[in-house]
């Protein structure tokens, strides 16, 4: 492990851990701009609200897995952060010091199959963007969303600063990741700040690297879930033996940590390839995703299982870890449509 | 909605029974629109605030409909449904809200401790309480404690008990007993009227003396300690009970010393059954939802429901949901026909005792025969003579093979929702979300997966071929 992940997961581990049961009570849990103060200032490069964009992406998984061991939503607000910073620097369009939403969703299906992208919310005659996005995270935080519209022609990325024509909603409770906080966007002829086109196929890159990120932070938290329950099966003694020595349970944890590790390989894998700009690699980051997902869910129910009553009760932590993976897990988007996504690219020849 | 999951005609069961459990679903049902579920969400989101909350008014509600008395033998007042009859009800509540309905189904399992022992005086005298307290609308719970804090699955199995590490114990002094230790994860704990709790006499020897006994909330030296906050099943406190010198007469203790390690197996022979049928109703609830949705959702210049793949997934949940009913009811009627009945038949003690008129038997006299040491030990004779001809382990075997298939598939069904719904699939709004949380302690409680699927290996795999 390399210094700076080395600092990131010092920092996690004494700063954003012991606060982590806290910030998963929503809506008890403080506004969004403390959890901004938690990444702030403390000279952790990569982190600090995702000013990382240049961070080489097998760094950016190190810290990110590192980090979802002690909060994975904290660590995820991080991978919004700097996913989104990715798809800025590399459309080019001009980076923003406080973090930046990236606005997918609306309320009906983002790809309807085909390889077809459909979306309402659309760029106006006179450059104003109009619609209404679903559970933009990081919009109550957010000073800029990077909407993803319809233009006379295509598709574009319009980047929109928070203000006349903006209304975010109320934040809304989600499963798990509530350190993220996301709410309803709705955009009236809001002025754009910048916008770049984007083909089609090349929505495949920002899907990517949110996947990538996220399934990042589904692995740590798995991880971290798999050595509590680990620790705890040595401890707890029933029929007589630690039930670390019971078969199914030591046959449980074993499965879950070999397909973790193999998962782990394969993210950093995809993460080299990544960094080299080859655009293959973005549907590579897609399918990592999908596998990863269903580890870090399988882990994470199995190891509730292990721990019984007492892992299904949130004063010992381990329930939010399910939940964050289960919600990591359909983030941004859940695997049946990433694999849909992928499919229709390769089959019609789209795949850049 | 409710009508979308009527049993289809391959689970048609004898005409009368068909009927009968069809009023019984209806009625259940009727319930479930009606008083939970416009409150499941909003009590969902209070109870991780305080979850010392308590849903009282719904439970109330509960009464008008005779949930609280449909295992009640009709001699004591009730309604008289077993275990099918309350598995069927337990679907249909839980298909709106887990937590709601796992409170009557603890209840339910309080209720078979009492009357696996055939303990005529507490029958009468608890039983028919709440039945008499639900035709005034007033709803008394009970609770069954057994698990401890360092022992779980060990107290669940005469094969593990005389290994665990019991904390909790009783010992016998003049006029009854002293109980000390605690209970932990207690469903109904912090609310019950009547608990139902099982400790050993002898530490050495936990299967010989394990006893359970009636404690009433209010005696001297028990109190209820921390109330659990849960990831799911939230209307359901899971509460420690703290036992502290806590004075029991003898006519509290159920039946003889010693017969809680049998009496457990017994119950648990019901109550799987019945996790399995809150599993299906979880499982249930979770379809409607990514059904509505795939109905509603634009997808393209359709309907998200018009995609195959969707299509797909919606017929393996529902593949699932009737495979899981299929496992409870298939259960609960074995338990109904090869326990329940037999036990609770005629008798010759049982059979004497009908013939008593209800008025005697609640006279001061009455009571005082029926909980005299003389009469218990004859009832405890008569439920082991019975016990031990009724073949518990295969039934005990059966419903541990309802509740694993049933929650394994509830936890897989409600994944399958959630990835209809997409990434709304993790928002609250869309109430997906508390049917994955509510399916996962399906997998644990009454005996997690990994103990049932031993007793599926004892009482159906180990003789196979011999």
């Amino acid at each position: 492990m390399n210094e700076r992940v080395a600092a990131v997961e010092r920092f996690f581990k004494t700063e954003v851990g012991p606060r982590a049961a806290r910030l998963d009570e929503f809506p008890a849990a403080p506004p969004p701009v403390a959890v901004g103060d938690l990444l702030a200032g403390l000279g952790i490069p990569g982190i600090r609200d995702g000013a990382s964009g240049d961070l080489p992406p097998p760094e950016v998984v190190e810290m990110l897995w590192a980090a979802s061991g002690h909060c994975a939503g904290v660590a995820a607000h991080a991978a919004y952060a700097i996913a989104a910073r990715m798809v800025v620097s590399r459309l080019g369009l001009p980076l923003e010091a406080a973090p930046i939403a990236l606005a997918l969703h609306e309320d009906r299906e983002l790809f309807p199959g085909e390889a077809r992208i459909d979306v309402a919310a659309h760029v106006e005659e006179d450059g104003r963007v109009t619609g209404a996005k679903r559970a933009v995270p990081l919009a109550p935080c957010a000073g800029a969303i990077l909407v993803l519209a319809r233009r006379e022609v295509g598709l574009c990325l319009a980047m929109v600063k928070l203000g006349a024509g903006v209304a975010v909603g109320p934040p809304i409770g989600h499963l798990g990741l509530r350190a993220v906080q996301a709410a309803d966007v709705t955009l009236q002829s809001a002025p754009i700040a910048a916008c770049a086109a984007i083909p089609e196929r090349n929505l495949l890159h920002p899907l990517g690297v949110l996947a990538l990120l996220t399934a990042a932070c589904a692995g740590g938290t798995a991880a971290a879930a798999l050595e509590a329950a680990s620790r705890y099966a040595e401890e707890r003694v029933q029929g007589g033996r630690s039930i670390a020595r019971h078969e199914p349970v030591a046959l449980m944890l074993e499965r879950n940590r070999s397909a973790l590790r193999s998962a782990r390989a394969a993210m950093l894998e995809v993460a080299q390839r990544l960094s080299t700009g080859d655009p293959r690699s973005w549907s590579a980051c897609i399918r990592t995703k999908i596998s990863t997902s269903q580890v870090a869910i399988d882990a994470t129910f199995d190891a509730v299982q292990v721990m019984g009553g007492y892992g299904y009760m949130r004063d010992h932590g381990l329930e939010k870890r399910l939940r964050d993976a289960v919600t990591l897990g359909l983030v941004p988007l859940d695997r049946q449509r990433l694999a849909l996504v992928c499919a229709d690219a390769d089959r019609l020849g789209l795949a850049p | 909605m409710a009508r979308l999951l009527e049993p289809s005609p391959a689970l048609q069961r004898p005409a009368g029974e068909d009927r009968r459990l069809a009023r019984v679903r209806a009625r259940a049902a009727e319930f479930r629109r009606s008083y939970v579920d416009p409150v499941a969400a909003d009590l969902d989101r209070r109870l991780l605030l305080e979850p010392d909350h308590h849903p009282d008014e719904v439970v109330r509600r509960g009464c008008e409909f005779g949930l609280l008395s449909l295992p009640i033998p009709a001699f004591f007042g009730g309604r008289g449904g077993l275990a099918l009859e309350s598995a069927v009800a337990l679907e249909e509540i839980c298909a709106g809200c887990a937590g709601i309905g796992t409170i009557f189904g603890a209840h339910y399992l309080g209720i078979t401790a009492l009357l696996a022992s055939l303990d005529v005086g507490l029958l009468e005298r608890v039983l028919g309480e709440i039945a008499r307290a639900e035709r005034k609308g007033e709803p008394l719970l009970c609770a069954a404690a057994i698990t401890e804090p360092t022992a779980g699955t060990d107290v669940q199995d005469p094969e593990l008990l005389p290994v665990a590490q019991l904390s909790a114990y009783a010992r016998k002094v003049e006029g009854g007993y002293v109980l000390d230790g605690r209970k932990v994860f207690v469903a109904n704990g912090g609310v019950a009227r009547y608990a139902m709790v099982a400790l050993a006499l002898d530490p050495s020897r936990p299967l010989e003396t394990m006893t359970t006994f009636v404690v009433e909330r209010g005696t001297r030296g028990f109190s209820v300690g921390r109330v659990e906050r849960k990831m799911g099943q939230r209307a359901c406190h899971a509460a420690e009970l703290v036992f502290d010198g806590c004075f029991v007469p003898d006519d509290r203790r159920v039946g003889a010393e010693g017969g809680a390690a049998r009496g457990v197996e017994v119950v648990l022979a019901s109550s799987r059954a019945a996790a399995a049928a809150a599993a299906t109703g979880i499982a249930r609830g979770a379809y409607e939802i990514a059904l509505a949705h795939a109905r509603r959702r634009t997808c393209g210049t359709g309907l998200l429901c018009d995609r195959p793949w969707v299509q797909q997934a919606l017929a393996d949940m529902r593949a699932s949901i009737e495979l899981s009913r299929l496992a409870y009811l298939e259960a609960a009627a074995a338990f109904d026909e090869r326990i329940g009945r037999p036990l609770l038949g005629n008798a010759k003690l049982l059979g004497g005792v009908m013939r008593v008129s209800a008025p005697v038997r609640r006279s001061k006299a009455g009571a005082r025969l029926l909980s005299s040491e003389r009469v218990k030990k004859a009832a405890a004779r008569e439920a082991l003579r019975r016990l031990s001809r009724l073949p518990v382990a295969a039934c005990l075997a059966t419903s541990s093979l309802a509740k694993v298939s049933a929650s394994d598939l509830a936890v897989k069904v409600c994944l399958q929702a959630a990835e209809i719904l997409g990434s709304a699939g993790a928002e609250e709004r869309e109430r997906v979300e508390k049917c994955l949380r509510d399916a996962k302690l399906a997998q644990i409680h009454e005996g997690t997966n990994q103990l049932a699927r031993w007793a599926v290996y004892k009482g159906l795999v180990r003789g196979d071929g011999t």
